[in-house]
């Protein structure tokens, strides 16, 4: 049995460390485009008072958590989901599908259907997150990019476009 | 298209194609209940550094496995039984074989082991007699299979399992794995994928089900194969081609093997050729010997390989002929890839026309139903490379 080993997998830093910052980013950016942007604004007043979700990568990979307080604002809420009741839990499956879809290498539609991402929680709000992260995704990136993260461009106005892009990244580097 | 009126149909194998295929696997183990497996490859692989691959898929998933990287050319006991001691005494819950044919087999044998007794090696030998699940097996096959990967079969020395219980739980197909492969053992695989969709296809116990499978795989080798004789680097085209191994496995694994597989493994074994690249000589006269007998399969064949505009623009009885030329222009583009290397006949495959009926009568020994005389027409035809007479 000379070759035979026991192999212990090491990590993969970097990609950790890159996925945890795009998710902390994405998170606060959802916080400042529900503020600022009126579609983004709708999806979260259709969802229910004190509704959380969370997208994260699997096992024990980077996480955001972003939810309504009880007054129907919308907040950043970190990574740690202990303790929280998350009403919908979107996981990628490994970091490599997450590396995939957070280099804009495949849009979140094109990661489903390639069973990348495991959704639990109600369906409809499913796909309104999956709308609020479209929408976010269109003001963080530019066009060229965009374009493959999400699954249709929109045709919005250009000052729409270049004003919520100034104020998302604003609010989302100061955090207010 | 007439309709079944029973249908019998096991297909108990998922399947993770594509791009960053192998990363699924530590998920799809916790699905199976399992957190510790052992990694099973041939030297084929290790020598080609594939097993680095899977050393990155299990990256930051906390699961710890062990690696073995010696499995012999052909499936071995001892092999298996020195397996069988490390996955016990280490602990191990789950089998993950990453290779050709032999990789696959010694996975199957130790799964036998070590899911019942040792004895049951020598006990299960022949055709279902497995009477319980297995410990989880996921398969990963490289270009270099020989078709049996992901089907119902092993065989370990002289003796052939059989039972859907062999069938691996997952099948991983990862394009990284199926980088330039050698010519010559791309299309013996992709030989015998074809031959087991096509004889899964007209087989007298067939089904829809089994037609489902049989007809996506052939189209898949009609798209894939060409392209990868072509261009040998392109990797989609390549795993394209293990995608078709896996379907024409699972068709394979629902009907008994026909004239085809039986002659081509036995002319295959008698002198140490590849089995694929036998079947692809007999493919032809066996075919044109299948659909003179039987004119109803003519249509059905021909629907699965044509395309829609080749179904239209041919008339009935000019079918037959099309599927022989497309078979025998596939062959002289497998001749045209390997410069003129490929046999195309049996004679060119060095093999002396004194043996054929060697050759038929081990295929009869093998389960073969088929009549010596009738065996050895198409064996004549195929060492002459002429239509049968």
């Amino acid at each position: 049995m000379g070759e035979y080993k026991d192999i212990t997998p090491g990590k993969k830093r970097i990609k950790r460390l890159y996925t945890a910052i795009m998710l902390w980013f994405v998170g606060r950016s959802i916080q400042a485009a529900a503020k600022i942007d009126d579609d983004v604004k709708k999806e979260f007043e259709e969802l229910p008072d004190q509704f959380l979700f969370s997208l994260g990568v699997t096992p024990d990979g980077p996480r955001m958590l972003v939810g309504k307080d009880v007054n129907g604002r919308v907040k950043y809420l970190g990574s740690n989901p202990k303790g929280r009741k998350i009403n919908v839990d979107m996981t990628i499956k490994n970091l490599e599908a997450a590396i995939l879809l957070f280099t804009f290498q495949e849009s979140t539609a094109i990661s489903s259907c390639h069973d990348r991402l495991t959704v639990d929680g109600d369906i409809p709000s499913a796909c309104s997150v999956v709308r609020i992260l479209d929408m976010v995704e269109v003001y963080l990136l530019p066009k060229i990019v965009a374009k493959l993260a999400v699954k249709r461009y929109p045709q919005w106005s250009t000052e729409r476009k270049l004003m919520g892009r100034t104020k998302i990244y604003l609010r989302a580097i100061l955090g207010f | 298209m007439q309709v079944s009126s029973n249908i019998e149909f096991i297909c108990p194998v998922k399947t993770n194609a594509g791009k960053k295929g192998l990363d699924h696997i530590p998920i799809e183990l916790k699905a199976l209940n399992a957190e510790r497996p052992i990694v099973i490859t041939d030297q084929e692989t290790a020598n080609k550094g594939l097993s680095k691959h899977m050393i990155n898929a299990f990256k930051d998933s906390g699961m710890h496995f062990g690696l073995f990287e010696g499995v012999p050319k052909t499936a071995d006991v001892k092999t298996i039984r020195n397996l069988s001691q490390k996955f016990l005494y280490k602990g191990f819950d789950a089998i993950i074989a990453m290779g050709g044919g032999a990789a696959m087999d010694v996975a199957k044998g130790l799964n036998m082991v070590v899911s019942g007794t040792p004895e049951d090696l020598k006990l299960l030998a022949g055709i279902d007699k497995i009477q319980h699940r297995l410990k989880p097996f996921i398969a990963v096959p490289t270009a270099w299979g020989n078709g049996f990967e992901i089907t119902k079969y092993a065989f370990i020395e002289s003796k052939a399992y059989a039972s859907h219980h062999l069938m691996p739980d997952l099948v991983v197909i990862d394009p990284v794995l199926f980088k330039a492969p050698d010519t010559k053992l791309m299309v013996s695989s992709a030989m015998i994928a074809l031959t087991h969709a096509i004889e899964a296809c007209i087989h007298p116990n067939g089904n829809e089900f089994i037609d489902c499978y049989a007809h996506a795989a052939i189209q898949h080798i009609k798209t894939c194969f060409p392209k990868a004789l072509t261009h040998p680097k392109d990797k989609q085209a390549n795993a394209g081609i293990g995608q078709a191994a896996a379907m024409a496995g699972c068709a394979f694994s629902n009907v008994h093997p026909g004239m085809i597989h039986r002659l081509g493994k036995a002319a295959g074994t008698m002198f140490n050729i590849s089995s694929g690249i036998c079947m692809g000589i007999l493919l032809p006269y066996g075919l044109e010997y299948k659909l003179k007998k039987n004119k109803a399969l003519v249509s059905k064949l021909f629907h699965s390989i044509a395309d829609f505009d080749e179904r239209a623009q041919t008339s009935p009885g000019a079918q037959q002929q099309k599927i022989i030329q497309y078979i025998k222009k596939l062959q002289n583009n497998m001749a045209d890839a390997t410069k003129k290397t490929l046999p195309l006949t049996l004679q060119q495959a060095d093999i002396s026309k004194n043996s054929l009926a060697a050759i038929a009568q081990r295929a009869i020994d093998n389960g073969l139903s088929m009549d010596k005389d009738e065996c050895l027409k198409v064996l004549t035809a195929a060492y002459d490379g002429k239509s049968i007479a």
